[in-house]
């Protein structure tokens, strides 16, 4: 049973993709991604537009209400742009996060080596952790200190040194149903929801936290952290 | 009788004072003159030595510079871990905005630091995620750009990062200011070492690009 230290850092890679998503959730991400991603944005101030041609200035209508596609068209000169959607992170192995969990508290002398419980399995991910905690001197005995170097070398290449509370054992993320990403544009937006319907989004901010885009995803049955500014990137499949 | 060629000249030990006869000395004819080769080897051997000290230049650390914010699992903010070696700074750009753990890193390249005024500019190349283009998921190209001062306590200044993926990505400019935290980073007794170490992060958590 290989020793703990820096080789773990290797094993069981995170994913920033969509593919390690588990897949239902998969699918409802990909259609939320696929609309985000074929969204016209850049389009100019509509209350603005309005206001200056006299029409009445509506008061917040989310749904335009037409069918896809038959949505206003871009002034000549105006250039259509897309919304950028940048995903930051999808799955972590349930053994990375036993891992980080138990390097941290370790380094933290918030568990004896000697009291680090095996890796438990979470759902399909039964590959086993054959990690070693204990470090021993020549006469067999526990060498704490070893041991604490070790699980030092994991934390500093988790990059996880400097939280303040130990990584989650159980997530979202540990069962491939939560994504984290930026999604950003510029200018008025224009997205189609999982009914079929055009959703004009003038409102602010112009990120993943706005309100109306949060709505839309709903519709897609993608739901974002219901505290929104607690973690703006994360959206899952519960809305934890 | 065989020419000499220019390598088997005896080179003139003008200069050196290892066997030669000082002033005043009477030439003796009996005095042994040193090889050819030795001034070559000394020569050779100088510059070695010269590039063992290079590499067995101490990389010292200066610290660990950090807005980094941890609510939940997830994080959001940056990091810079910096060493000092050989008149230069060395160190690692870290970004945040996701989860906690495994964060983006990107080496500081270009680095500018004048030790009197304190001011720092550096890049780092970064991919913070996988950009959504057109139904396909690609390697982000995050640049990020700092021009500020390194203080004992702070490193603040302006931060840009553009995503190069996106043809029409402006950029975003912020005003930033990282705090000097408290962890030490270790030192390493070269920048072979430092660079090993870097390395490794850099494998998992460093640029695609």
């Amino acid at each position: 049973m290989p020793l703990s230290g820096a080789f773990w850092v290797g094993q069981f890679p995170g994913s920033r993709s969509i593919a390690d998503l588990e897949l239902d959730f998969r699918q409802r991400v990909q259609r939320f991604l696929n609309a985000i991603s074929s969204a016209r944005a850049g389009l100019p101030d509509a209350r603005a537009a309005n206001a200056r041609s006299g029409a009445p200035n509506f008061a917040g209508p989310v749904v335009v209400g037409a069918p896809a596609g038959a949505v206003a068209q871009a002034g000549p000169a105006q250039r259509v742009q897309h919304p950028h959607v940048q995903i930051n992170a999808t799955f972590r192995p349930a053994q990375r996060a036993y891992m980080m969990h138990y390097s941290w508290l370790i380094t933290r002398n918030q568990i004896d080596p000697v009291h680090v419980p095996a890796y438990q399995p979470i759902g399909n991910q039964q590959t086993p952790v054959d990690i070693q905690w204990v470090h021993r001197d020549r006469s067999g005995r526990p060498d704490i200190a070893a041991s604490m170097r070790a699980a030092l070398e994991m934390v500093n290449g988790f990059q996880i040194a400097n939280l303040h509370v130990a990584p989650a054992l159980d997530s979202n993320h540990v069962h491939g149903r939560a994504i984290d990403m930026t999604i950003s544009w510029v200018g008025n937006m224009e997205i189609v929801d999982n009914l079929n319907q055009t959703v004009l989004i003038n409102t602010l901010p112009r990120n993943g936290t706005n309100r109306r885009l949060i709505e839309l995803g709903a519709t897609y049955q993608v739901y974002h952290l219901r505290h929104v500014s607690a973690d703006p990137p994360h959206w899952s499949y519960n809305g934890h | 009788m065989r020419p000499r060629t220019s390598l088997h000249r005896p080179i003139p030990l003008t200069g050196f004072r290892l066997w030669g006869a000082a002033n005043g000395d009477k030439p003796s004819r009996h005095r042994r003159r040193p090889p050819w080769w030795l001034p070559v080897l000394t020569v050779l051997a100088a510059i070695a030595v010269g590039a063992d000290v290079a590499v067995a230049q101490e990389v010292a650390p200066i610290g660990t510079y950090s807005t980094v914010r941890q609510s939940g699992e997830h994080c959001s903010g940056y990091s810079v871990d910096l060493w000092r070696t050989a008149g230069t700074i060395r160190g690692l750009f870290h970004s945040c905005q996701g989860l906690a753990g495994d964060l983006p890193a990107g080496l500081i390249e270009r680095s500018s630091y004048d030790e009197k005024s304190g001011r720092l500019s550096f890049e780092a190349r970064l991919t913070l995620g996988n950009d959504y283009v057109e139904g396909r998921e690609v390697p982000s190209k995050d640049l990020f750009t700092f021009d500020g001062r390194l203080g004992a306590a702070e490193l603040a200044g302006t931060l840009k990062k553009i995503d190069q993926v996106y043809d029409d990505d402006k950029g975003v400019t912020e005003r930033i200011r990282l705090r000097k935290q408290r962890a030490t980073l270790p030192s390493y007794p070269s920048l072979d070492d430092w660079r090993r170490q870097a390395d490794q992060i850099l494998k998992i958590n460093g640029p695609k690009w």
